[in-house]
C-alpha cells in the first residue's frame, strides 16, 4: 500500500477517530474536548481523538520500567468489533467498508498498535475474496451497472476503488495491446 | 480541534489529485495552520516558563526548609506568595515535597509531574501533526509542477496566478534545472515521449497560428485549420505546445 510521511492517504487514515479514555483525572488539555485550554477531563469523560494523537498518547507511561501504566485508554471501535469481524468472516462481499473510508490502513495502523493476529487474518480474507470479484467486475465492466454490483461497488473503501480503477486501466489496455498485435 | 484545518488541507489536496489542473494555492487554510502553530507555540513557551518558575520555587523552599530559622526564609516565602498564587500546581506538589509523604505517594508524584507536562506534550504533537499535513499539501503540488516541466507543458498566466509566490519560484529554478541536466546529454531528447512512434509520419492539424517552421523536407506555413503530413519528431514539441493535433 505504500505510504510515508507525504502520503495524503496515510495522513487521512491515521486521522480516522478512535473512542478513549484518560485513566487520570487530566488539567489544562482542554483543546482535546473542544473547550477551552484550562478545562478539565475526568476519568469518566469518552474522548474521540484521530488514530495519532491516540497513538502518541498511550506512548506517555507512568512507573519503573517492567511495571508500567498507561495513562490513556482507548476501545476497540465497533466496525472491528467481535460483531463486526464476524460479519466480516460470514459474507464478505456484503460488509461495507465505505463508512470507513480507508478501512484497510486503518486496519493496519490499529493492528500495528495492538498485536491481533486473529483479525489481521480475517480482514486479509475479506480483501482475498472481495478482490477476486473486483477483478471479476473489471475484465467485464458491462456488468457493472446491475443493482447487486452497483450496491457493491459503493462499499468499496479508498484501496478497493482505486485496486478497481487499476485493475480496469489494465484489462483495457492489455485489451488494446492485443488487438494491435493481431492487427 | 487543532488539527482540523490541516486535514482540510489534505482533503484539498486530494481532491486536486483528480483534477486535470492545479488548482488555486490555498493561502488562506496554510495562513490558518500557521497561527495554529504560533498559538500552540507561545502556549508552549509560557508553560516553559511556568515551569521553570516551578521549579525555582521548589528549590527555594528546600533551602528553606533545611535552614529552617532566620530572615532568610521569610524573605523566601514571601517573595514566593504571589508566585504561589499564580500556580495552582504548587500548592500540591510543595506538599508531595515533604519527605514523610514522598514514601507514601512517590507515584502520586510522578503521575503528578508526568500529567503537569502532558499539555506541553500536546500541543508540540498537535504542531508537528500541522507541519506534516502543511509539507504534504505543498508536496502534492510541486510534484505535479515537476511533472509539468517534463511533460514540457508551459503554464498559461492564468494558471501561473493560481500558484503562490514561492511556488513560482520554485517552479523558475526547476526548468532551469531541468534544462541543465538535458543540457549535459545534448543528443539524446530527455523530455521526449518514452513510447515508441508507430509511424514516422503523421497527419496534423493545424490549432492555432505558429508561424513558418523549417524542416528537412522544407518550410511548412502553420496557418490555423490547415493540415499537414509532416516528419513526427520535427512537430513534436508543437504538439506538446498544443499549437498542432495529431489526426
Amino acid at each position: 500500500m505504500g505510504g510515508g510521511y507525504f502520503d495524503l492517504d496515510d495522513i487521512l487514515s491515521e486521522s480516522q477517530k478512535f473512542t478513549g479514555s484518560f485513566k487520570y483525572d487530566v488539567d489544562n488539555v482542554g483543546c482535546l474536548i473542544n473547550s477551552k485550554d484550562s478545562a478539565k477531563i475526568s476519568k469518566q469523560d469518552k474522548l474521540e481523538l484521530p488514530f495519532w494523537l491516540v497513538e502518541a498518547l498511550t506512548r506517555v507511561r507512568i512507573g519503573e520500567e517492567d511495571n508500567d501504566e498507561i495513562i490513556f485508554a482507548v476501545e476497540r471501535p465497533e466496525y472491528l468489533s467481535k460483531i463486526a469481524t464476524n460479519f466480516f468472516k460470514a459474507s464478505p462481499l456484503n460488509a461495507d467498508l465505505s463508512t470507513v473510508p480507508h478501512f484497510y490502513k486503518v486496519v493496519k495502523n490499529w493492528c500495528e498498535f495492538i498485536e491481533q493476529p486473529e483479525l489481521i487474518e480475517i480482514v486479509f480474507n475479506m480483501l482475498v475474496s472481495r478482490a477476486s470479484k473486483i477483478n471479476d467486475l473489471s475484465l467485464n465492466t458491462s456488468e457493472m451497472h446491475s443493482r447487486e454490483n452497483v450496491e457493491f461497488i459503493q462499499t468499496f473503501d479508498a484501496f478497493e476503488k482505486e485496486l478497481f480503477q487499476t485493475s480496469a486501466e489494465s484489462y483495457g489496455n492489455s485489451r488494446a495491446w492485443i488487438k494491435n498485435i493481431i492487427r | 480541534m487543532y488539527g482540523d484545518t490541516g486535514i482540510k488541507l489534505v482533503l484539498a489536496a486530494k481532491r486536486a489529485n483528480t483534477l486535470d489542473r492545479i488548482p488555486l494555492y490555498e493561502g488562506d487554510l496554510v495562513q490558518t495552520v500557521l497561527s495554529e502553530c504560533n498559538e500552540l507555540h507561545r502556549l508552549n513557551e509560557i508553560s516553559d516558563e511556568d515551569n521553570i518558575l516551578l521549579t525555582n520555587q521548589s528549590q527555594v523552599s528546600n533551602i528553606t526548609d533545611s535552614s529552617a530559622f532566620g530572615s532568610a526564609s521569610r524573605n523566601g516565602s514571601a517573595l514566593n506568595t504571589p508566585l504561589r498564587s499564580s500556580n495552582g500546581h504548587f500548592l500540591s506538589s510543595s506538599v508531595n515535597n515533604t519527605p514523610g509523604n514522598l514514601v507514601n505517594e512517590g507515584n502520586s508524584v510522578e503521575v503528578e509531574q508526568t500529567l503537569n507536562k502532558l499539555p506541553e506534550y500536546v500541543r508540540g504533537l498537535f504542531i508537528s501533526q500541522n507541519k506534516r499535513c502543511l509539507m504534504a499539501y505543498e508536496m502534492q503540488r510541486l510534484r505535479r509542477l515537476d511533472q509539468l516541466v517534463w511533460d514540457n507543458i508551459e503554464l498559461s498566466q492564468e494558471q501561473l496566478s493560481d500558484l503562490s509566490h514561492h511556488e513560482r519560484t520554485y517552479l523558475e529554478k526547476y526548468i532551469s534545472l531541468v534544462s541543465g541536466v538535458k543540457g549535459v546529454m545534448s543528443e539524446i531528447d530527455l523530455g521526449g515521449d518514452l513510447e515508441p512512434p508507430s509511424d514516422v509520419f503523421i497527419d496534423v492539424r493545424v490549432l492555432k497560428d505558429a508561424g513558418e517552421i523549417m524542416t528537412e523536407y522544407g518550410v511548412f506555413n502553420l496557418v490555423k485549420d490547415s493540415q499537414f503530413f509532416v516528419r513526427r519528431v520535427d512537430v513534436e514539441r508543437l504538439i506538446q505546445q498544443e499549437y498542432l493535433k495529431e489526426l
